[in-house]
């Protein structure tokens, strides 16, 4: 066992993992947050996308122990309290998901976006998501969310 | 299914270089990208998993107008996408890191990594050896340097030996007149590219070819130079035909394979169509 | 009649919060982690299984076989052929031979890889010809699962009439569902010692069933909750992991979860079908259809699972939404030792709708006629007979659906190798011929909410609210008014499976009828008069809890079985989808551009779900037509199974048709699977217009494409 100290969402965490575990793997099963989520395990389909050190990776092909003195947000560390973030009231309002499991991964993908970049082109939303697949929705109210969010954080809407 | 291993994380690269040596049976993580996909599928199982990553002393992107350009071990993909630097003189290296894989995998995957990995379908490779880039390696004794070109032995193998890790890639400064090119062609926009062309080409005072370099990736177990087609354009002005006729070589002069994506023969067709496109594309850039 | 048709889904909030729970997200201490054992050939007898060293291996708790199931080892949702557990046979790679139960999933997978399996290896059958000529048998009643032939008119006469015939061949591959979620189900035993299970599936009671027979307890000691489920499309209809989770915790009496990786839901799921299709069209100078000749051949894989039903289907659809005077279309599916094909959104259709839509291409152009205009003139309409010579009475928006695309097809500008195609279909709702009712029942609580208790199953499609609106809708109520209990057999009836496009359309109708039963009564009560739920509520206990029911059959007819004469379905959907594509000629690499789709859905409940439905619906299409294909032993994951991603999708706009229906919920149809159908087949008509050569088989991929130029 690897004794890992990683901030998730905020907290910090001191905890003794496998070696051999995933980011992934400690979030869902040692933090005990579900909102990650694995859907391929091999860094194709994004659905387990966390917010590490402010860059997007995917949890599931990334150590736990390389997370080592890091911090991590995870889906759950967005909203304050009751308050959604605007990128969870605009994927609420616009009704950019269906079956949901590629939500948070979206979102957190959104959030990189849409952190570095105020006022992205329909090009730069379809490209910084291309490592999020989803099978329900074609996409389009997942664009139409995302900008609906950077109007949000612009202060527009 | 990971299996166990033993994890070690050098304090600097003087240790880790002391410890890679210590260790038998020991994989390098640079990012893992690639080698947690393979470890998960069982095809590795190392004892022990040295973890580089974090190495500041190799985490740089440094250029110099006469010196060119050296990227550290553990630079990811990401910041040589958004490097300025490499942006303004190598803009080739900007567009295929664009198109590697996805924003989350640049973010954690390096360079080192990825050439260590030596995946015939990386996108790096083609395109640093086409120009002209040289790699150093090291062990706790000292250092290599070679062309980037002789650093692949055979699919997923390298020269490096126990001990050995990648510590930098030089790529030569940009000559006057010159342009390179890289293309992968691949059914979805984010994935491994079934193949892939990469040119580069200078020109002298008259716009005749003075260098060129022709290299294809996935078209055998390594990446690997058209040196018959280099040698035909060499001289030469800019002639469609002749871009044609390098193509056509290309497509001959490639060992690709057939798997579930295409067979031999599609690979080859576009392994040419490929060269003959990237061909045109550096010669009209380096025209201006 | 009015309605609002909108409201936000009802689910979004917890799923952009990260707080659904899926079923694979549940964690109950103390339980254990199993994980299957699969053959690794393709058919073969077991000849023996060396379990010592997984047996010995740290944390393993025990390791099931087909020896341990107490009841009957066979399940299938149609006909009763696939063990849960081989018995001493498997038929195809990944065939489930034992479970490992362990004190963590690693320990469980781990163990997993040390168990042998030797096998006496069997010739395999690899293709259904090769089924057909016979030679190895792979089950005791033979290799032919299913065979059904629609037939209407006079085919020769048909023929003799025609002034051009027109006779291709078609084929389409394997396609995985790849819902971004596995499937997952975890169980327990309460303490009743009841069996509780919560899985990711799109049909609740059907499970409770066949684990009721699996287990040889009765259906009242079962309870099957849905959890959220992270998409379907007909994958989670049959049993995934609930069978090993309900033995598992049978043995162990503790919680038990069971989550495949992507590798396990590629080995294990069912697939699409596919088919060979032999297609002949004949028609009269003027455009008319005289005749349509079909013979399918469908491989169907090791079991059964929904391999009739596409049999059946493929045949009833397989002229298309056009009016046809003489039909012989005849469709065959054979067992070989490939994957199990089953269900998967539009059963068959969307392949089917890929060899009609192009044999309408060939002949407007055989006949020099306008693409759009062949098919209005040969469009079902009202007072139309179908192949199976019913009389389409209502609802039949169908040449609406070509207006709506009409402006954009006629305002096309084709320019270098950019093309345009279309594809039309239509679509029977619900199940073929045969009865497939829903039920729904609403309670008021003390709190003063309006409670809907319905067995349908959300998958993402949205049903949950749309149920709900239907609800709000006739009661004349708010949102906050109303409460789900959704899909748990304890406290929902049957409202059959989340497939065929039925839900909207048939559970909607039994929520509406329920919805009016109540209605009646609070209006009675004084409800409308502003009495409020709570107190209504004293008297609704004191009567009893008297339950408001509602409960829909669409009324169809079985079918004959030699000629399929009859009412497969109460009603059919339309759709017509126009693709615009940029094809490299040299490299072969096609690039949607644009999407125009027009769908009559009889009447929109909620637009935003409509739309959402739709554009997944050709998201999945262009997986279909340019780049999915799952090889049976090669394909492993994601890494090489290709789905559309947020670069390869066109600009898309929907278009809503409403011709209502009488039978459905304010005049509503279903659209699940006709937002799919027609997509591959207007992009392979579209590569055709671009660049003049046509595929005959799907997917068009780069490779394929440039063999054919």
């Amino acid at each position: 066992m690897e004794r890992l100290n990683i901030k998730v969402n905020g907290k910090d965490y001191e905890l003794q993992v496998k070696p051999w575990a995933t980011l992934l793997d400690v979030i869902r099963e040692e933090i005990g947050l579900t909102g990650t989520k694995e859907g391929c395990g091999e860094g194709e389909c994004g659905a387990c996308t966390v917010i590490m050190d402010g860059m997007a990776v995917n949890s599931c092909i990334v150590l736990a122990m390389e997370a080592n003195n890091r911090e991590v947000i995870t889906i759950e560390g967005l909203a304050e309290g009751d308050r959604l973030h605007p990128i969870q009231e605009a994927f609420l309002e616009k009704g950019g998901m269906q079956c949901g499991f590629c939500t948070p991964g979206m979102i957190m993908s959104t959030k990189v976006l849409l952190d570095g970049n105020k006022n992205p082109t329909d090009e730069e939303i379809r490209k910084a998501l291309e490592g999020n697949f989803c099978r329900c929705t074609g996409y389009t109210k997942i664009f139409e969310s995302v900008k609906a969010a950077a109007e949000k954080m612009r202060g527009e809407i | 299914m990971i299996h166990d291993f033993t994890y070690l994380k050098p304090g600097s690269l003087k240790e880790a270089l002391a410890m890679y040596a210590e260790h038998d049976d020991c994989k390098v993580i640079c990012g893992g990208q690639s080698l947690l996909i393979v470890m998960r599928q069982g095809m590795i199982s190392p004892e022990y998993v040295l973890d580089i990553k974090h190495i500041k002393e190799l985490d740089y992107i440094k250029f110099d107008p006469k010196d060119g350009l050296r990227i550290g071990a553990t630079t990811t993909h990401r910041e040589i996408e958004k490097s300025d630097v490499i942006k303004k003189n190598y803009p080739v290296l900007v567009e295929m890191e664009r198109k590697l894989a996805s924003v989350q995998v640049r973010n954690w995957g390096t360079i080192g990594g990825n050439l260590a990995h030596a995946d015939s379908a990386g996108d790096p490779a083609p395109v640093l050896i086409a120009l002209d880039a040289e790699i150093t390696v090291g062990n706790k004794d000292g250092q290599r340097t070679m062309p980037l070109e002789d650093f692949f032995v055979d699919y997923f193998e390298t020269v490096l030996q126990k001990g050995e890790i990648v510590l930098e890639v030089h790529v030569p400064a940009p000559a006057a007149r010159s342009a390179a090119a890289y293309q992968k062609f691949n059914l979805l926009e984010s994935d491994m590219g079934i193949v892939a062309s990469a040119a580069s080409v200078t020109l002298d005072e008259n716009g005749a070819c003075k260098d060129v370099r022709i290299v294809l990736g996935n078209a055998g177990p390594t990446p690997r130079r058209v040196k018959r087609a280099e040698e035909l354009l060499k001289g030469k002005t800019y002639d469609e035909a002749l871009f044609a006729e390098a193509g056509k070589i290309a497509s001959e002069d490639c060992e690709p394979v057939s798997d579930i994506h295409a067979s031999e023969e599609h690979r080859r067709h576009v392994l040419g169509v490929l060269t003959k496109r990237m061909l045109k594309k550096a010669w009209e850039q380096a025209r201006g | 009649m009015p309605i609002k048709r909108y409201m936000d889904r009802i689910d979004a909030i917890e799923k952009v919060l990260g707080q659904a729970k899926y079923a694979g997200d549940i964690h109950i201490e103390g339980m254990l982690y199993g994980v299957i054992v699969r053959s690794s050939i393709p058919h073969g007898w077991i000849k023996n299984i060396d379990f010592d060293k997984a047996l010995t291996y740290k944390g393993v708790i025990k390791i099931l076989t087909q020896k341990d199931i107490p009841g009957e080892n066979v399940y299938g949702i149609i006909k009763k052929d696939q063990p849960l557990l081989a018995k001493e046979r498997v038929r195809y790679i990944g065939e489930p031979v034992a479970i490992v139960l362990g004190e963590d999933e690693s320990i469980a997978r781990r163990a997993s890889h040390l168990i042998r399996i030797e096998y006496e290896k069997m010739d395999v059958v690899s293709d259904p010809l090769q089924s057909m000529n016979g030679g190895v048998k792979l089950h005791d009643d033979g290799n032919l699962l299913s065979h059904r032939k629609v037939i209407k008119g006079d085919i020769d006469r048909g023929f003799r009439e025609s002034d051009v015939i027109v006779e291709r061949t078609y084929r389409t591959t394997w396609l995985d569902h790849a819902y971004i979620e596995p499937e997952a189900g975890l169980g327990y035993m309460d303490e009743k010692g009841r069996l509780i299970i919560t899985s990711s599936t799109q049909n609740v009671h059907y499970k409770r069933n066949e684990i009721s027979r699996l287990l040889a307890i009765p259906e009242e000691r079962i309870r099957i909750i849905q959890a959220t489920t992270g998409g379907g499309f007909g994958g989670k209809l049959d049993m995934t992991v609930e069978g090993y989770v309900a033995l598992s915790v049978y043995h162990t009496k503790r919680p038990v979860l069971i989550r495949f990786t992507r590798e396990e839901s590629f080995l294990s799921n069912t697939k699409r079908h596919p088919l060979l299709i032999h297609y002949k069209t004949g028609a009269k100078k003027d455009g008319t259809i005289q005749a349509v000749k079909v013979d399918v051949t469908g491989d169907t894989g090791a079991y059964a699972s929904y391999g009739s039903t596409v049999c059946l289907r493929v045949a009833v659809h397989a002229t298309g939404p056009y009016e046809v005077p003489n039909v012989y279309a005849e469709s065959r599916m054979l067992y070989t030792n490939n994957p199990v094909s089953g269900a998967m959104r539009g059963f068959g259709v969307p392949q089917i709708a890929f060899a009609h839509e192009s044999q309408m291409d060939i002949m407007a152009k055989e006949l020099n006629i306008d693409p759009l205009e062949i098919r209005i003139k040969n469009a079902l309409k009202r007072g139309s007979k179908t192949a199976t010579s019913q009389e389409l009475g209502t609802s039949v928006g169908f040449i609406e659906t070509l207006k709506a695309i009409e402006p954009f097809w006629k305002g096309r500008k084709k320019s270098g190798t950019r093309g345009f195609g279309l594809g039309s279909m239509f679509y029977g709702m619900g199940n073929t011929g045969i009865s497939n009712p829903s039920s729904a029942r609403i309670t008021l609580t003390e709190e003063g909410k309006i409670a809907l208790h319905t067995g349908a199953c959300d998958i993402g499609q949205g049903s949950d609210t749309v149920l709900l609106q239907i609800l709000c809708e006739t009661l004349d109520v708010d949102g906050k008014d109303v409460l789900l209990v959704r899909a748990d057999t304890d406290l929902t009836g049957d409202a059959g499976s989340t497939s065929a496009s039925r839900q909207t359309y048939i559970s909607g109708k039994a929520v509406q009828l329920a919805a009016l039963n109540l209605r009646a009564y609070l209006e009675k009560e004084g409800f409308y008069r502003g009495r409020g739920i709570s107190e209504i509520y004293r008297s609704y206990r004191d009567r009893g809890f008297p339950p408001f029911e509602g409960y829909f059959d669409p009324p169809t007819e079985a079918l004959d079985m030699d000629t399929a004469k009859g009412k497969p379905y109460a009603t059919y959907a339309y759709a017509t989808h126009m693709a615009e594509v940029e094809v490299d000629r040299i490299t072969g690499y096609v690039k949607v551009l644009r999407v125009y789709a027009a769908h009559d859905v009889g009447k929109a409940i909620n637009i935003k779900n409509i739309k959402g439905q739709v554009y997944g619906g050709i998201a999945m299409g262009i997986g279909f037509a340019l780049m999915e294909e799952f090889i049976p032993g090669k394909t492993e994951s994601l890494d090489n199974y290709y789905i559309p991603t947020s670069m390869d999708m066109p600009a898309m706009e929907a278009f809503i048709v409403e011709d209502e229906e009488p039978t459905g919920p304010f005049g509503a149809k279903g659209v699940g699977e006709p937002a799919l159908i027609p997509q591959a087949a207007a992009i392979a008509n579209a590569i055709t217009d671009a660049v003049g050569v046509r595929p005959y088989e799907l997917p068009c991929d780069l490779e394929r494409l440039k063999k054919l130029l």
